[in-house]
Parts: structure tokens; C-alpha cells; sequence
């Protein structure tokens, strides 16, 4: 039998695993960017858990903006991160460094 | 018959979902993401989301990560790849998960009746649609009816993604002979004429 916490667990290790990639990761942009995408799958994986386990299909179609949201993020990103790197010439996070961060 | 596949899913889909950040080669951990993603579509199977699983596998896979693989094929990665890719706060910046799932191990063990079993369906007020007779159906009732203006505003979203996309990548004119009105205007008759004196 297959409760909430199972799926609610599984999602949190996830997002916990997106997180410390986007905490540990200081050279590749693009890997920041995998991280991101890994976050808004374990967000997206709860959406549809609590839609399925409350019998509500509103949740569902909340995940269908979110994968828009984070296709139009990934395309935008990427765009900006050959941007970068024909300016740059360097896709490493400590070399970007013009905002003095 | 369940649990077997969701503990089979759940553990290919985070241990590939670790290899991601542990890969030192970007593109080993973009094939890694697209297993994450796979796993994650056969446990929303198992919710009984079918359209957002194939869309999952479709969009995602098809599409986003393949952007990601072009993207990695430009980019020159030989450079970034030789060192290793952590940073030296590593065992710091790692408590700060850590701490996550501790907060949600004793959030779960404070609420341990809501979140094993299956009363918190009876906590909401819910059911505005019949969940059991057709998932994609549902969804395009729910979608194109109570939640149109969103769906608009999505589209409006995607529209602006092509468009900046477009114009980030633009590298402007470049081997096209195309007059230049500027200097054309602003010309002057002794640019074109040089009068030499005699002497």
C-alpha cells in the first residue's frame, strides 16, 4: 500500500539533490541549469502526488504551467549562456564575475 | 505489485538524479537527467497522471534536454572538464540539504497519522471533478474551461521565449550587403569629392 509520505519522501530527496547540486557545482553553468530542472521535477512530482492522493485534477494542470514555465526557462537560460559564452568565452561560474557578486 | 515498481522507479530515478551533480563530464550527466526524467514519468504513471507523464517523456526529454545536448555540443567543454567541478566549501554547502530532510523527517513524525494513511483526502474540500473516468479528458475540461485565461497567458509565455531566445542569439547582420542608412544620410560633399589644388 502506497501512501503520501512514500511519494512526499521520494520528492524531497529529489529537490534535496537538486539543491546541493545548485550549492556544490562552482564551474558549469549548464549543470546549474540540470539542477534547476531537477528541482521543478520534485516540485512537480508533489503537485501531482497531493492532486492524486486529494482526488483533485487541479494540481495536475498547475504541473502543466510549471513544465511551460520551466520549458521557456531552459530555452531562455541556454540563449543566455551561449550569449555568455561568445562574449566570455568561459561557461565558469567564478569567471563571471562583471556584477561583482 | 505497486510498491515493487515505485521502489524500483523512485531509486533508479534518484540515483541517477545524483549522478547528475557527481558527473564530471556535462554531457554524461545530461543522459543521466534524461533517466531521472523517465523514472519520474513511470512513477506519475503510477498517480495515474498519464497525459503529464507522456508529456513529461515528450517535452522534456524530447525536446528541453535535447536543447541542453546541442547546447553542450556548442560550447567548447574540454576546457571546464579537466578540473573538478566542486567547489572547496563543499562539506558546508552539503548541511544545507541535510538540514531539509531532517525538517521533513520531523515534520512526518509530527504528523504521522496525516501523511500514512489515507485521510487527508477527507481534510479538503475537494472533488470538483470526477478524477476516475478519464485523465486527459479531465484535464482538457478543466484546462480549456475553468483555467482558459492561464492557458492564454502560457501561450503569451511561449511566445516571449521564442522571441528573446531569438534576439539573444542574434548576432546581428553579418555578411549581408545591406546598405547602411546612418552614413547615407549623413554624408557630406567631401566625402565623395576631393578637390586638389593646382600648386
Amino acid at each position: 500500500m502506497l501512501v503520501l509520505s512514500n511519494y512526499l519522501i521520494f520528492s524531497t530527496f529529489l529537490f534535496s539533490i537538486g539543491l546541493t547540486g545548485v550549492f556544490i557545482n562552482r564551474k558549469n553553468i549548464i549543470i546549474l541549469l540540470m539542477c534547476i530542472e531537477l528541482i521543478l521535477l520534485a516540485v512537480n512530482t508533489n503537485f501531482i502526488v497531493f492532486s492524486h492522493f486529494i482526488n483533485d485534477l487541479t494540481g495536475q494542470i498547475f504541473v502543466f504551467f510549471v513544465l511551460t514555465v520551466a520549458a521557456v526557462e531552459a530555452a531562455i537560460g541556454l540563449a543566455i549562456l551561449i550569449a555568455l559564452f561568445r562574449q566570455k568565452n568561459t561557461i565558469k561560474i567564478e569567471d563571471i564575475n562583471t556584477l561583482k557578486g | 505489485m505497486q510498491q515493487i515498481l515505485f521502489y524500483f522507479f523512485a531509486s533508479i530515478s534518484l540515483i541517477f538524479a545524483s549522478s547528475v551533480i557527481a558527473f564530471v563530464n556535462p554531457m554524461r550527466s545530461i543522459l543521466a537527467l534524461m533517466v531521472t526524467f523517465f523514472s519520474t514519468a513511470a512513477l506519475w504513471l503510477l498517480l495515474k497522471a498519464e497525459f503529464l507523464a507522456v508529456v513529461l517523456v515528450l517535452v522534456y526529454v524530447g525536446a528541453v534536454m535535447v536543447l541542453f545536448l546541442f547546447v553542450i555540443m556548442m560550447l567548447d567543454i574540454d576546457k571546464t572538464s579537466k578540473e573538478s567541478r566542486f567547489s572547496k566549501k563543499i562539506f558546508i554547502l552539503l548541511l544545507i540539504p541535510i538540514f531539509f530532510d531532517f525538517l521533513l523527517i520531523y515534520i512526518f513524525s509530527n504528523y504521522y497519522d496525516l501523511f500514512f494513511s489515507d485521510k487527508i483526502s477527507q481534510l479538503f474540500y475537494s472533488n470538483n471533478f470526477d478524477i476516475s473516468i478519464n485523465n486527459v479528458k479531465g484535464l482538457g475540461y478543466l484546462l480549456y474551461d475553468k483555467y482558459l485565461f492561464s492557458f492564454e497567458i502560457a501561450g503569451i509565455l511561449l511566445l516571449v521565449g521564442i522571441v528573446s531566445s531569438v534576439i539573444l542569439s542574434f548576432r546581428g547582420k553579418r555578411n549581408r550587403k545591406n546598405q547602411n542608412q546612418t552614413e547615407q544620410i549623413n554624408v557630406v560633399s567631401s566625402d565623395r569629392i576631393k578637390l586638389v589644388n593646382g600648386n
